[in-house]
């Protein structure tokens, strides 16, 4: 026997397999979190997108006679050690680390989602074999796990997309393995069974569609986790290549003069825990709107 | 099938985990391109002298000889000898193995005691000043790098204030309480904002329980509904999590080590990675995966005594 | 000179040596003294105290014997620029015993201290281990039978109290020290003697038996004496013979443990002795109670822990759980100022031979061209690089060879910072409208980052596209082994003062392709040849100035700078002292209580 944990808490809806829509938008307004949320990350990217026309230097350019030099008027964020504006390379930073989130999310996502699906449905050796697969994948450490991908492949944002794609699918895969488990068996996928619907074809139509929701709301949190990863990474100098401006690189090149410039380390920091909070709001307010009616 | 039938199958299914391990472990760290050999001598070595290390680490042989040579020994129960530090893994694994337990069960404490009374209040009290304060505060901390938590903490209480010392482990086990302090706050705080979350939503779930109403229409006092219906039900999430989190721990303190220069195992193998050193990879991975799978067996155990619902 | 000063004044003395024997124009002086720290209205002074000194270098005539007019300091050394220190009359004459300490003990006996640094030694087995992190730390644990002085500049007794050359250049007999112990009481034997240099010479392991190769013969005639004879004449020899790996190990304890056990258990003559060794961890080297210098070492402990993290080592300093910081780049350049001001900390910086450059692979098209090398020396801005990096603590570089080693031409003219000639060169050559080329680095290396990417935009102005690519420091060095880079950033300090070591790394192909650059010039490797067995130090000098001048020609590194040693340390510490050529000197270390 297996705890599952994903049985007591899933979020699967109706038991009519199809969602009612005229009241999910008035939910989803009502719903603070996920409007504040959505509406700030939109912001966000808007301001990664016009990165730059905001910015009022060129992220690469070196200025020699401006080191660490505190926030002012003509740099808001400051300069760092090699006299690059700090305030742009955080604009154009956000590109980055956006981007990161999200590529890296997407490859778990994907492979959590089949492994899972095919666990959960099937059953059997399926089942098995890949919980097996989890198993071992999860009592593995996962930093040290990912590292040694990483370097195996050698240091880069590439080759951390790699790693986590190959570690962090394991928790899609219970998720959805678990919604699937109790779904299965409910009236409605007797019933299209029943009129002869292929195996892809409920599980297209009519399983993924519910049991999708707790991963994406997971994916949420993952993604503000791999922008934190990625500064991890680079703090433990496996991340991005320099000259690139990625708010974790920016963290660590700032970690020795944290003391006599503090602003170089501080401020893409504070990007990453915004961006964090954003994510987060989107998170809790997905969980909200998702959650079955309270009586 | 009881309880104690149970454990020992989930003990039993351990061994084929392990076995896995052994390999993903033995081939990916050889799969890391570079020459081990130079790891350990340096560039300007010289060629007889590469291999000689070669042939002492039993690199020369063929994969599959040398994967049984390491499962022999480990039927032994002998884990090898450091080929970066000569002695055997175990001796400098075990100690530094210490340090970082030491973090994580330092962590499970500090994140119990941030997590339940706060939790619980933030539920009580929903929807209040206090709440959404908790709330606000634990999305911030959630998502702050802990590397750069660590600095801070370093900055303000170690070098600002001088409350607590900088780096280090400390002697005594009340030095190390005091040495330990940032580190293990740094981890919970990235922890105990789950678990609040957790708390605090399974908390509200379960008062609208109509086992719960019943309680209180039976006249039951407040407490005892709070400690034996409510609080016993809604820990089970919290309990999971927190257990899935210290899973997470082992081997993930790296970063913290590395802020506070702590001798811990995760650094260690971190740069065992780097020193190519493939026994202590792969005695220190199989250990934290050992400890990975109990901790997860003891969450659900707990979980087993606290979900009435649970069968074996 | 008194206390606020902050520079070592050993410095100072060697630095003036230098100044009067012509080693070094008052205009270096001054630049160098300010690199290390001395104010103003000190160096005037010393420029006029020593008034009048010449640029040509005028070589002390006598070699032997101490008290020439030309000693500038006390104690009895005498300063012998760009001599080879023996044979130089090549009429057999003995080396009197020069005092091998300048000044008495000052500092108070006892007490232990605490210094940290971010790596562990690995190997402390003279022979087969590599890399400054052991040498600096088992030199104070061995000795050998020459020590080079505090200046790097000359040759001292070590073991041997004096030694003596036949008229034919090829039989050294050194007559040794009586009395001296091992830390564990034993006596030193001459079988200890022999069979360390013959182990040092013949083990194929090690990648230092080139400094040995031509030694034929050692012998003990007596229980005094030590005869070494050389298959040809030899003129770095007894430079070689003061190289770490000659150090003098007891026989009896590599018999008992086995001399696998070397790599971590001494038994040696020097003023420490290793007591304990927690790998990774800390090692403690407590007073040799039986060396042969008396009153010396003045400490009872040192304690070297492992901090990997430069904030940590740091905080811990100025908290005063440690008494300093000493591991090799340790200390970032940027806290200097900061450490210089906080009043219980001192920073001293010492002379070094740390010399920092960039091998470019001459077999990758297109740095194949000497024409584009060229270019990027010109176009690479060292002022800027030293200002902005290095915040001003290094000295632009202009030579192979370290600034102020033996044979360093200091007025070689090698690449100011000129971008009109570098697009000049690089439109002489094959590539005129620039090209790509990768700039590999060590990852996790914050330094070789920031000149990375210092370098990309210097570079990009010539239209030279730099893809900086940080590697794990195994891929790294194993790429620099196999050739498989086109740029590299790397460094040297020198184990001995005669440049025969550099030039046998960077001249003559043997051992590393010449830095795995690829670039060999017959006529430099016959220059090289002739420089070890010419002892006559004029005709010396001339041919490593030639070497010099091919070397930069032909541009198969960027030259860049070389940087002093930096140390950071409580007050309370005193004479410290970090020799030139790289090791800690603690015998005259002490701490306040």
């Amino acid at each position: 026997m297996t705890v599952d944990t994903s049985q007591t808490m899933s979020l699967a809806g109706s038991e009519h397999g199809v969602r009612k829509p005229r009241s999910a938008w008035d939910r989803a307004r009502r719903n603070r979190n996920l409007m504040l949320g959505l509406g700030l990350f939109a912001l966000l990217v808007l301001i990664a997108i016009a990165a730059p026309l905001l910015a009022p230097f060129d992220p690469f350019a070196l200025d020699y006679g401006n080191t660490l030099q505190p926030p002012s008027l003509a740099h808001l964020f400051g300069t760092d050690h090699l006299g690059r504006d700090i305030f742009s390379r955080v604009l154009f930073g956000a590109r980055i680390d956006l981007r990161v989130g999200i590529i890296s999310v997407i490859s778990p996502f994907i492979i959590g989602m089949v492994l899972g699906s095919l666990a959960g449905f099937y059953g059997g050796w399926a089942d098995t074999y890949i919980m097996r697969l989890v198993d071992v994948v999860q009592a593995f450490p996962f930093l040290i796990l990912v590292i040694a991908i990483v370097a195996v492949r050698g240091p880069g944002l590439q080759n951390m997309y790699i790693a986590v794609a190959l570690v962090a699918w394991i928790v899609y895969a219970r998720l959805v393995r678990g919604e699937i488990l109790v779904e299965k068996n409910k009236e409605y996928v007797q019933a299209a069974r029943a009129i002869g619907s292929t195996d892809w074809r409920i599980m297209r139509r009519h399983l993924l569609p519910n049991v999708i929701t707790t991963s994406v709301v997971y994916a949420m949190a993952d993604i503000a986790l791999y922008i934190l990863l990625a500064a991890a990474l680079s703090f433990l100098g496996l991340g991005a290549k320099p000259p690139t401006p990625e708010w974790g690189v920016m963290i660590t090149e700032g970690r020795q003069y944290i003391t006599t410039a503090w602003w170089i380390s501080a401020l893409p920091g504070l990007a990453i825990v915004l961006t964090g909070i954003i994510l987060s709001l989107i998170g809790d307010g997905l969980a909200d709107f998702l959650r079955p009616e309270r009586r | 099938m009881g309880r104690g039938q149970y454990i020992l199958r989930r003990l039993v299914q351990m061994i084929p985990v392990l076995l896995g391990i052994t390999v993903i472990v033995f081939f990916l760290i050889r799969a890391i391109p570079g020459d081990p050999a130079i790891a350990m001598l340096g560039e300007r070595a010289t060629e007889p002298a590469l291999e000689r290390m070669r042939h002492a680490m039993g690199l020369d042989k063929p994969l599959y000889v040398q994967y049984a040579y390491f499962m022999r020994d480990l039927a032994k129960l002998d884990l090898g000898k450091s080929t970066r530090y000569g002695v055997p893994v175990t001796e400098i694994l075990f100690t530094r193995l210490r340090v970082s337990l030491f973090v994580v069960v330092y962590t499970t404490v500090l994140t119990t005691l941030l997590s339940l009374p706060l939790g619980i209040l933030a539920a009580l009290k929903k929807d209040s000043l206090f709440d959404n304060i908790v709330r606000s505060a634990m999305m911030v901390t959630l998502v702050m790098p802990s590397f750069w938590v660590g600095i801070m903490f370093i900055i303000l209480f170690s070098v600002k204030l001088g409350i607590f010392p900088v780096s280090g482990y400390g002697t005594g086990f009340l030095g190390h309480l005091h040495h330990l302090f940032l580190p293990s706050l740094t981890i919970s705080l990235t922890i105990a904002p789950i678990l609040i979350r957790a708390l605090r939503n399974s908390i509200l779930e379960v008062m609208n329980q109509d086992y719960v109403k019943t309680a209180r229409a039976k006249g039951l006092a407040e407490q005892s509904v709070m400690t034996v219906h409510v609080l016993r039900n809604a820990l089970i999430p919290a309990v999971t999590l927190l257990g899935i989190s210290i899973g997470g721990l082992m081997g993930g303190t790296v970063i913290t080590e590395k802020v506070f220069a702590l001798p811990g195992a995760g650094a260690l193998l971190i740069d065992s990675i780097t020193a190519r050193d493939y026994a202590m990879l792969q005695a220190g991975t199989l250990v934290f995966a050992c400890l990975v799978i109990l901790v997860n067996l003891a969450t659900d155990i707990i979980y087993s005594f606290l979900d009435p619902r649970v069968r074996f | 000179m008194g206390k606020d000063y902050l520079v070592n004044e050993r410095w100072i003395d060697a630095l003036t040596a230098h100044l009067q024997a012509g080693h070094l124009s008052r205009r270096d002086f001054v630049k160098r003294a300010t690199v290390l720290g001395l104010s103003a209205p000190a160096i005037s002074a010393i420029l006029v105290a020593c008034g009048g000194s010449s640029e040509k270098a005028t070589s002390t005539t006598a070699p032997s014997t101490g008290g020439t007019s030309a000693t500038p300091t006390s104690g009895g050394v005498t300063i012998n620029q760009n001599v080879t220190p023996t044979a130089a009359s090549g009429s057999g004459s003995a080396v009197a015993a020069l005092s091998p300490t300048a000044a008495a003990p000052t500092g108070a006996a006892g007490g232990a201290v605490k210094f940290s640094r971010q790596v562990d030694a690995e190997n402390l087995d003279p022979v087969i281990q590599d890399g400054n992190i052991n040498i600096w730390v088992f030199m104070s644990i061995y000795d050998q039978l020459i020590r080079v002085d505090e200046k790097g500049i000359d040759l001292l007794p070590g073991l041997a109290t004096d030694w003596s050359v036949s008229a034919d250049n090829l039989t050294y007999t050194f007559n040794i020290r009586e009395g001296v112990k091992y830390s564990d009481g034993s006596d030193l034997k001459m079988e200890d003697i022999t069979w360390s240099i013959e182990r040092a010479r013949d083990t194929k392991e090690s990648p230092w038996n080139f400094t040995l190769v031509q030694v034929k013969d050692v012998q003990a005639p007596d229980d005094k004496t030590i005869v070494i004879t050389l298959n040809q004449p030899w003129s770095p020899f007894l430079s070689d013979i003061s190289m770490f790996n000659s150090s003098i190990v007891s026989k009896a304890f590599a018999d008992k443990v086995g001399v696998a056990a070397l790599v971590d258990q001494c038994m040696g003559t020097g003023p420490f002795a290793l007591k304990d060794w927690k790998k990774a961890e800390a090692m403690t080297l407590v007073k040799n109670a039986h060396y042969w210098e008396t009153g010396l070492p003045l400490l009872d402990q040192i304690t070297l822990t492992v901090v990997p993290d430069v904030n940590a080592q740091i905080l811990q300093l100025q908290g005063g759980e440690v008494d300093g910081v000493i591991g090799q780049g340790d200390v970032p350049f940027n806290r200097i100022a900061d450490l210089e001001k906080d009043p219980k900390l001192q920073v001293i910086k010492s002379l070094s031979t740390y010399n920092n450059f960039m091998v470019l692979q001459t077999q990758h098209t297109p740095l194949d061209d000497v024409d584009v090398r060229q270019a990027l020396n010109y176009a690479t801005d060292k002022q800027a690089i030293i200002k902005t990096i290095l915040f001003g603590v290094a000295e632009e570089s202009n030579s192979f060879m370290p600034n102020g080693s033996l044979f360093w031409n200091a007025d070689q003219v090698a690449y100011p910072f000129d971008l009109d000639k570098a697009k000049e060169a690089i439109g002489k050559s094959k590539s005129p409208n620039g090209f790509d080329i990768e700039i590999q680095t060590r990852s996790g290396n914050d330094q070789q980052s920031a000149i990375a990417t210092v370098i990309k935009d210097m570079w990009s102005k010539i239209n030279v596209n730099v893809t900086i690519s940080p590697l794990e420091a195994t891929v790294q060095r194993q790429n620099y082994r196999d050739e498989k880079f086109a740029i590299q950033i790397t460094g040297w300090t020198n184990d001995i003062i005669d440049p025969d070591e550099i030039v046998s790394y960077a001249i003559l192909p043997e051992s590393t392709n010449n830095y795995h650059t690829g670039w060999i010039d017959q006529h430099a490797i016959d220059l090289a040849n002739q420089g070890r067995t010419e002892h006559d130090p004029d005709k010396r000098r001339a041919i490593y100035y030639e070497i010099q001048q091919i070397h930069r020609d032909a541009a198969p590194w960027v030259y860049l700078y070389v940087v002093p040693y930096v140390d950071a340390l409580s007050k309370k510490v005193q004479g410290f002292f970090h020799h030139p050529m790289g090791q800690f000197d603690f015998r005259k270390t002490s701490i306040e209580s």
